[in-house]
Order: C-alpha cells, then sequence, then structure tokens
C-alpha cells in the first residue's frame, strides 16, 4: 500500500498542532495530579486519565482537519470516511465482545459512572469531528479560485 | 506578507486552477490558496517545482522588491 505524503504546509500544520495537543495534555494531567492531591477527585483515576487523554486527541484531530491536514493530497476523499467507519465498527464488536463474553463480575460493579462519561465525551468528540470535516468540505468547496 | 498577485495571474495565464496546479506539483488546494494568499511562506523546493509548471523563473513569480510590494499591497 501506497504511503500517505503529506505536504509541506500539511506537515507543519500537524507537527505544530501536535506539540500544543501534547503540552496541553501533559498541563491538563499535571492540573489533575494537583487537584487530586487537594482532594478535589471529580471521577475515577483511570475514568480522568483516559477522559483527558480522549480530549487531547480529539482537539488534536478537530484542529488538524480545521487546517486541511487530515488528508494527504491526492487521497480520494471516501478514503477517510471508511476508516472512522471502519475504527467505530470495530469499537462497538469489541464493546459488544466484551459485555458478552467478558461480563464484569457483580461484586465489583460500583456507583462509578466513568463509562458514561467516556462514551459521551468520545461521542462528541467524533460528533464534532465529524462536523469539522463536513463544514471545512463545504467552505472549501465554495471558496473562490 | 502580502499576496502573490504575480503567482496567481501567471497561473491564470496558463489557464490553470488552483486544484490542477496542485496537483502538478504534489499539494493541495489549500496550499496553493494559502501561497497565493501571502498566509504560507512555501520552501525553496516548492518554488522551483511551482515555476517549472508555470514556466516561469524563481525571480519571476517570488522575489520580493519594493515595486512587487506595492503590488501586492
Amino acid at each position: 500500500m501506497k504511503r500517505e505524503q503529506f505536504d509541506e504546509m500539511q506537515k507543519q500544520h500537524r507537527e505544530r498542532i501536535g506539540n500544543q495537543s501534547f503540552f496541553l495534555l501533559v498541563t491538563l494531567l499535571l492540573i489533575d495530579i494537583a487537584a487530586d492531591s487537594f482532594g478535589l477527585r471529580w471521577l475515577d483515576h483511570s475514568t480522568r486519565i483516559f477522559l483527558i487523554v480522549l480530549v487531547c486527541s480529539g482537539v488534536y484531530s478537530l484542529r488538524v482537519i480545521l487546517k486541511g491536514a487530515f488528508q494527504a493530497p491526492g487521497v480520494s476523499s471516501s478514503s477517510p470516511w471508511l476508516r472512522v467507519g471502519s475504527a467505530v465498527a470495530v469499537a462497538v464488536i469489541a464493546a459488544l465482545v466484551l459485555v458478552k463474553f467478558l461480563k464484569p463480575d457483580e461484586g465489583t460493579t460500583t456507583e462509578d459512572n466513568g463509562s458514561l462519561v467516556l462514551l459521551i465525551v468520545s461521542g462528541g468528540m467524533l460528533l464534532a469531528s465529524v462536523l469539522a470535516a463536513w463544514i471545512k468540505k463545504k467552505k472549501d468547496d465554495t471558496k473562490e479560485d | 506578507m502580502g499576496k502573490n498577485l504575480r503567482l496567481k495571474s501567471a497561473r491564470a495565464a496558463r489557464d490553470l486552477s488552483q486544484q490542477e496546479l496542485a496537483d502538478a506539483v504534489g499539494v493541495t488546494r489549500q496550499t496553493v490558496n494559502a501561497i497565493e494568499s501571502g498566509d504560507y511562506n512555501p520552501t525553496i523546493r516548492l518554488c522551483v517545482s511551482i515555476c517549472r509548471i508555470l514556466g516561469k523563473t524563481l525571480d519571476e513569480l517570488f522575489w520580493e522588491d519594493e515595486e512587487n510590494e506595492k503590488g501586492a499591497v
């Protein structure tokens, strides 16, 4: 399979946004640690970490899409949708398999709503990314040559 | 950095759209648009590719002197 080649402007955008997102991730993790040490525990520890990573990767994806650096030149426009669709399908299948075959022990069930928060946030991020891609495409199509 | 109107007119003279020029040099249309708008400063490699496609020299398309700066505003 031919490797995607981003052009120089796309590479610059991706690198800059990647660096900024990494610093955002580190900053949020440090704030979380500080908040935790002051007794502010708004969610379960592992859920908080996962949520922060999810938010930062969502911000990265959104900004890359809005800068037009998500897709390499010459790649057919249907392939990102195919990739997103297949990723969602794999996630759903994995979730079903986990629930069906690796059912958690009822004794370990808690009142923790972390999974619901993660589901809502990841769904929101996915929806925002799709919306951003659609808006960007519309804007590019109508932009004067 | 002002708009690069010389690039835009050279492209129009060749009857090329931004997309066609972008495809010819292997970049996205957004990159060509950003160069013409003065929002992106291309590398020398990309400048040379564009010049080759449009049949112009680097001077003609990318050299900025007082006269060209005035024209770009």
